[in-house]
């Protein structure tokens, strides 16, 4: 029988569909097949979980680097919005009265100040240092 | 834009569910129309003389039907064991169907140029896919307690 003859045989379509239909059987009905169904539907469910799991860890890391940026970016918003709040009032305090009460030797209020409040920065969410 | 065009910027394709409903209803329409094909036809091209002496072509045919009907039931009743037996179905006769077609084409490559591989490849695809979406689907449907969203700001892990 030469190599031609031994691949050109139906037997090997018979054996194929024979081997996947026991290994689908014994996917769906475990119990029909007893320890090798059993181990074999564990195995399909195995790599499913790993697939899967996979996958969540994947959209978790997403959501979480999404989550970290979305922080960053509400923290940063707040600080510009508490620094214009503060240049405003800046500009609403009087300087020409503030040069005047020094020129006369007094010690008036001094300006407000354009730093925000620090303690409310401690809040920042900091990255790690790499390396 | 720019940084899409560096090496190592690949991403999968992010597939939606109805991504691959529509995936689905191609491949079934494919097979239909190849059953269809086999039934009606009464010459069959050389490269499928395995696949005959196998069984008729006009057998395989319904062959193809059935696992195409059981994949519809499964997926109008939505039964995640039917439709997963629907692609084992599937992909159990395209598999053999493969084979019968690849085997005559690799023993004929020397002296008949490239016949028969080319049905071979066609049928590549849909014998991957359906075996892919059976082990995939699996005969029960994942526990999906295990997944869990993260809404917090925190520091990335």
């Amino acid at each position: 029988m030469n190599s031609a003859s031994v691949v050109e045989n139906p037997i090997i379509i018979y054996v194929s569909i024979f081997v996947m239909a026991i290994g689908l059987l014994a996917a769906a009905v475990p119990k029909a097949f007893g320890a090798f169904g059993q181990t074999w539907s564990d195995w399909v469910n195995k790599r499913r979980q790993i697939v899967a799991s996979k996958n969540d860890a994947d959209s978790q890391e997403r959501d979480k680097q999404i989550a970290y940026l979305k922080g960053v970016n509400d923290e940063k918003q707040r600080l510009i919005e508490e620094f214009e709040h503060l240049i405003y009032q800046h500009l609403d305090w009087d300087y020409q009265r503030y040069s005047e009460l020094v020129g006369l030797g007094k010690q008036p209020s001094p300006p407000p100040t354009l730093w925000p409040n620090v303690r409310t920065m401690s809040g920042m969410p900091q990255r790690k240092q790499e390396g | 834009m720019a940084k899409s065009i560096m090496c190592r910027s690949w991403q999968p394709a992010s597939l939606k569910s109805w991504d691959i409903t529509l995936l689905i209803t191609i491949c079934v329409a494919q097979i239909l129309v190849r059953a269809l094909d086999y039934m009606i036809s009464d010459t069959n091209p050389d490269p499928y003389r395995l696949v005959e002496e196998a069984f008729p072509i006009k057998l395989w045919g319904i062959f193809l039907v059935i696992s195409a009907a059981v994949l519809i039931l499964g997926w109008l009743v939505k039964s995640h064991i039917i439709v997963f037996v629907g692609h084992g179905l599937l992909a159990m006769f395209y598999t053999a169907l493969f084979l019968g077609i690849l085997l005559p084409a690799i023993t004929e490559l020397s002296f008949n140029g490239m016949r028969g591989m080319r049905s071979a490849t066609t049928l590549m695809l849909p014998t991957v896919f359906n075996a892919l979406l059976c082990l995939r689907t699996g005969p029960v449907p994942l526990p999906s307690e295990g997944v869990k969203v993260s809404e917090s700001v925190g520091e990335p892990a």
